[in-house]
């Protein structure tokens, strides 16, 4: 009963979603494009010779897994904290104040009912792309469950994370700045380009704890290369962070909701 | 007279940037945590390919430096067409709304008014990454400096040619923004991978639907080795894509459906 009208919430955005099917597709294509130029980029570095392979991981599977992170990845777009720093500076966020709904979790709804279309679409078309570019791989049925389980919390963690943006327009009213640095932050360390297997051992062991990571990559790394050991350390990592970011969110909601009332709406 | 018209385009255009300015500044820790923002977000780039160069020290004769000085190149260009242009941006919305009437009842050129309708400030922290990541790591000299910015303002010119089109779609079927938005995006993508590394299908698309090696690649080969026919050839592309665009806007015009929307700017 309580989850009734979320999942009501979210099923009309996800109608809303594949109405624009044009849109759709054009997100689909991009990120097809962007695996095609990340193929070729591997491609021409390893040719070069210098290295063969990295920590044992051969080419094919370093693009099979910057691919699935891409097309993980195209959940990023519309951008949450974009759409709610909106409605924290025009306003409408108090409207939900009247509403017998929660505004964080109503967002929450939103946003899986607006990724489900643009994750099942780009995923398919991602994975005939690499399938097309390079082969494919050994897919084990236990490394598509725990991959899929490291995902959900791998997109909540970036629902959390965006939200948590997204409130910040309570006190700064511009968050662009805060989005550019999560953005760049989960490009550059979340295994959209290089996977953290390519960082110096350093930086790798820290990378591996911080959220980005366990975003959108360690799902696919489970996935294409399964490991029991590792995927119970991404899953940990990640359920810490989910846990210390809902609180985080919670915080910032409760004290940003305060100041609306005291602006008087 | 063509000289004369410039003049006062370049001038009412100054005047504009110099508003925007000023009303920016009014929210002056806004303005500059989006400029800082910017900064940051082009280092964490430098700091990604510095990381990658470690692991591949050369693609194909592309070294670190290449990719430093595209990037820088593409930074520049960039920043010079949010600041000044950013409303081209906003064109397909705008014609698939219906709202091209508040500019079409100025006495000023259309797509120059509606093209300067909106600034990014945010660019300004693209140009002086761009300047600064050019004299880091560039191998510097005098005209190799003069040939970046000439081929920043040529790549910035044709950026915004290249949006102009791809947004002026929406005269013909109705709502592009996305696409057209994502279509800015791919191109953008391109001035921070080697070059070198693309072929076959893939290299047809960077000559053609998505012209990067027009837009970055010809200028960036002009910076590096100091080419003056590479000059000629950006420039000759940056005229004829410009030309493209404003017919193809000005052809699209005619197309064009009013919203009947009355709209109060302030």
């Amino acid at each position: 009963m309580f989850l009734r009208k979320y999942i009501s919430i979210a099923s009309i955005q996800a109608k809303t979603e594949k109405t624009y099917l044009f849109n759709l597709f054009s997100k689909g294509a991009i990120i097809a494009l962007r695996i095609w130029i990340i193929a070729q980029l591997y491609e021409a570095s390893f040719s070069s010779g210098v290295v063969g392979q990295i920590e044992g991981i051969t080419p094919a599977m370093i693009i099979w897994m910057v691919t699935l992170t891409q097309a993980f990845g195209i959940v990023t777009s519309p951008d949450v904290g974009t759409l709610i720093s909106e409605d924290v500076r025009k306003g409408e966020i108090a409207y939900s104040l009247l509403r017998p709904i929660s505004y964080p979790m109503q967002q929450f709804a939103g946003f899986w009912g607006r990724s489900a279309p643009s994750l099942i679409l780009g995923t398919t078309l991602s994975v005939i792309v690499a399938f097309l570019l390079v082969g494919g791989f050994e897919l084990h049925l236990k490394a598509l469950f725990f991959g899929s389980i490291l995902l959900i919390l791998g997109l909540t963690l970036h629902f959390l994370i965006s939200l948590s943006i997204g409130l910040l327009a309570f006190w700064t009213e511009d968050v662009s700045a805060f989005r550019w640095i999560y953005q760049k932050l989960y490009i550059m360390l979340g295994g959209m380009i290089l996977p953290p297997a390519i960082f110096p051992e350093r930086l790798q062991w820290i990378v591996e704890r911080l959220p980005f990571a366990h975003l959108f990559y360690s799902a696919s790394e489970v996935i294409v290369l399964f490991d029991y050991t590792r995927m119970m350390q991404h899953l940990c990592v990640q359920v810490g962070w989910v846990i210390l970011l809902s609180i985080v969110s919670y915080f910032l909601y409760q004290k940003g909701v305060r100041r609306v009332a005291q602006n008087g709406g | 007279m063509l000289l004369k018209t410039a003049a006062k385009y370049l001038k009412l255009t100054w005047i504009l940037f110099s508003h925007g300015l000023m009303s920016a500044l009014e929210y002056r820790a806004s303005f500059i945590t989006q400029v800082l923002g910017m900064i940051f977000n082009n280092i964490c780039w430098v700091i990604c390919w510095w990381i990658y160069f470690q692991k591949f020290p050369s693609i194909q004769g592309w070294q670190f430096n290449d990719s430093m000085v595209l990037f820088a190149l593409g930074c520049f260009s960039f920043g010079l067409f949010g600041t000044f242009f950013a409303g081209a941006f906003e064109l397909s919305r705008t014609i698939y709304r219906g709202e091209l009437d508040y500019y079409l009842t100025f006495p000023k050129n259309v797509l120059w008014h509606v093209s300067m309708s909106k600034m990014y400030f945010s660019g300004i922290g693209d140009i002086i990454y761009g300047i600064i990541g050019f004299i880091v790591f560039a191998d510097f000299s005098i005209e190799r400096f003069a040939l970046f910015i000439v081929g920043g303002f040529i790549s910035a010119i044709a950026v915004l040619s290249f949006v102009v089109i791809t947004q002026s779609v929406s005269f013909f079927v109705g709502n592009f923004e996305d696409a057209a938005a994502n279509m800015l995006w791919s191109l953008i993508t391109f001035c921070i991978y080697p070059l070198t590394s693309f072929y076959g299908g893939l290299k047809v698309i960077i000559c053609t639907l998505v012209p990067a090696v027009f837009i970055y690649g010809v200028p960036h080969s002009m910076i590096q080795n100091l080419s003056l026919t590479d000059l000629l050839y950006s420039v000759l592309y940056m005229v004829s894509i410009f030309t493209i665009a404003v017919w193809f806007f000005y052809y699209g015009l005619r197309r064009y459906e009013s919203g009947s929307l009355i709209q109060a700017k302030t």
